[in-house]
């Protein structure tokens, strides 16, 4: 099993060389992946916060450093042009050397698509066409689409996309889904929705299958990634995170009881974990490398 | 006289096939290192020509520029400049932000109304139009970036209570250069820019640029700004001192000469009031880009 962790979004403010430094550390102690919210806003009754521009900071990253896969956790098609989506893709691949994993979703937090003057409705139709548009011009190179909500002309994704970039679609939403997984390489489901246990993701990526089944996709042709909650010490207490729905219990402990937990995961058919860590450091990225060491030995 | 250099970012310009990152960020390092004083990235999709029919893609401008404000140190970082077509405009002043942040406070937000037609097109991007849907841009980013925060309602774009967070090293206060060549562009950047972006046309000569400039200078005099306040940038085709042009631009009158030649035609520039030049090299960047390290030097006096 793989085992990635999502950079800070909105728990406190961090700056650049601040992600570039949990980044590098997360790298150094031997995480497979790191992972960016694609978000712009969150607002609650304490205010308004948002994270830095996903794709900017992806390049970086992807400058940044050498080993590990690199994607939006998830990339939401409503923010996007699509064709400029598979563009972005297509160049954030290429300055990684071939490392990009893109994350896509629809999308689902109003207060950012009414800050910005994103429509909300028919998010699934949306996500449909736009789904696509971005998976036809990333594995063809061109496409010409009639649809809806986009009208694209001979459209060409030029210099074309290193072939195989690996899609993951990030819903738990049937329509969603039977759009996504017959293409996709990898499925992701938030921890808060099967309760931040192993129990509750297999029951989820139980239904996953089930839809997967019915749009002709067997069970082992995608990876199923889940993120962990997870705690490491000098927990904040007080975070804000990019959620909707209320937080579960995180998974806690020392070293070899947070390995056990994931490698729990791991034996119900995760394939990868993406670690949503309270606090979101370099101490704490660091303190986890001796997870990552535990679980690659057990 | 400063000078930036105009990151090549297309396929087929010079060499078979797309620049691979690693030669591009070489060219990054190089210009920074000899001197010139921002490294611009275009924003551009596809170009097709019109007689063969054969279509050049472009690597995508955000990321290009999140890379290289990664990779250098002390060189300013633009865009050359961002569509408004291409984004959201709450979502450009957000990447702005956010590159200013990566950069530590070198980068040059460069802005217009972009271009409609084919690429446009192709992309499913709307081509009626244009400075309508830009002149509403303006009116979400601008708010964004000096106020920090907008509402705005208009018939293409729209923003509610939209704040800039986070807002970056400089908390949105970063130079805003926007670009065109009409009336209403014009006034638009008089309006609202800290430097004009022009570009050459059909001739990169300096003779070629003075009635362009003349009308800029209306433009301020139509919505009440100083000219003397506003930096006026022009984008020229050059062949490296001493080099012919190359490629596919060849034949827009470009500056050609040697050193000596170079750094007078740019004082003609000078003269005319032009602050900055811009150069779009007609010649591999990894020898012409160590070519114009004197030129440079000797240009900063002007």
């Amino acid at each position: 099993m793989r085992i990635g962790v999502q950079l800070p979004e909105v728990e406190r403010l961090v700056s650049w060389t601040g992600m570039r430094d949990i980044a590098r550390a997360a790298e150094a102690v031997g995480f497979d992946s790191i992972w960016v919210g694609d978000h712009l806003l969150y607002r609650d009754e304490s205010g308004s916060t948002g994270p830095w521009e996903a794709w900017s900071v992806l390049a970086a990253l992807a400058e940044a450093t050498e080993r590990v896969t690199l994607g939006p956790l998830v990339a939401a098609t409503a923010f996007h042009s699509p064709a400029m989506l598979a563009k972005k893709a297509a160049t954030v691949d290429e300055i990684s050397g071939g490392r990009l994993v893109l994350g896509i979703g629809a999308g689902w937090n109003r207060v950012e698509f009414d800050a910005f003057g994103y429509p909300y409705d028919r998010r699934a139709s949306r996500f449909e066409e736009a789904f696509t548009i971005v998976r036809t011009l990333l594995s063809d190179g061109a496409i010409d689409f009639d649809g809806e909500f986009f009208t694209l002309r001979e459209a060409e994704l030029l210099p074309h996309a290193r072939p195989g970039i690996p899609l993951m679609i990030g819903s738990q939403g049937p329509r969603v889904l039977a759009a996504a997984l017959p293409f996709v390489d990898a499925w992701n489901g938030w921890y808060a929705w099967f309760g931040n246990t192993p129990e509750g993701a297999r029951r989820l990526m139980d239904e996953v299958d089930g839809i997967a089944a019915e749009v002709g996709r067997a069970p082992q042709e995608f990876a199923h990634t889940v993120t962990v909650l997870v705690e490491a010490p000098g927990s904040l207490g007080n975070v804000r995170r990019a959620s909707r729905w209320d937080d579960p219990s995180a998974v806690a402990g020392d070293h070899a009881a947070i390995a056990e937990r994931l490698t729990e995961f791991g034996a119900v058919g995760v394939d990868e974990v993406q670690l949503v860590v309270d606090p979101i450091t370099t101490a704490s990225v660091e303190w986890l490398g001796a997870v990552v060491e535990h679980h690659r030995q057990s | 006289m400063n000078v930036g250099f105009v990151g090549p970012a297309r396929e087929n310009m010079g060499f078979e096939g797309a620049p691979p990152w690693t030669m591009m960020r070489q060219w990054a390092l190089d210009a920074e290192r000899v001197g010139f004083d921002v490294y611009w990235v275009p924003d551009e999709l596809v170009w097709e020509d019109s007689e063969s029919g054969k279509a050049d893609g472009w690597w995508e401008c955000v990321a290009l520029t999140g890379a290289i404000a990664a990779t250098t140190e002390r060189i300013g970082v633009g865009s050359w400049v961002l569509s408004a077509l291409h984004r959201n405009p709450g979502l450009t002043a957000k990447i702005a932000a956010t590159l200013d942040e990566i950069s530590g406070g070198r980068f040059v937000f460069g802005f217009g109304a972009g271009h409609a037609g084919r690429q446009g097109e192709a992309f499913g991007f709307p081509s009626d139009a244009t400075v309508s849907r830009y002149e509403e841009s303006l009116a979400v980013v601008v708010p964004l970036l000096r106020n920090g925060s907008v509402t705005f309602s208009g018939e293409f774009h729209s923003a509610v209570d939209q704040p800039l967070r986070p807002s970056g090293p400089r908390d949105g206060d970063f130079p805003i250069m926007l670009a065109g060549h009409g009336p209403r562009n014009m006034r638009l950047a008089a309006t609202f820019g800290d430097i004009w972006s022009g570009y050459a046309t059909s001739s990169s000569q300096p003779e070629a640029f003075s009635e362009m400039l003349d009308r800029l200078e209306q433009a301020c005099g139509e919505v009440g700004r100083d000219p003397a306040t506003l930096t006026k940038s022009i984008g020229v085709f050059v062949a490296a001192p001493g080099h012919d042009p190359e490629g596919p631009f060849d034949d827009l009158n470009p500056i050609v000469g040697s050193e000596r030649e170079l750094v007078e035609t740019f004082g003609q520039f000078a003269a005319l009031g032009v602050d900055r030049l811009e150069l779009m090299v007609l010649n591999d960047p990894t020898t012409a880009i160590p070519a114009f390290e004197d030129v440079i030097r000797q240009v900063a006096e002007l």
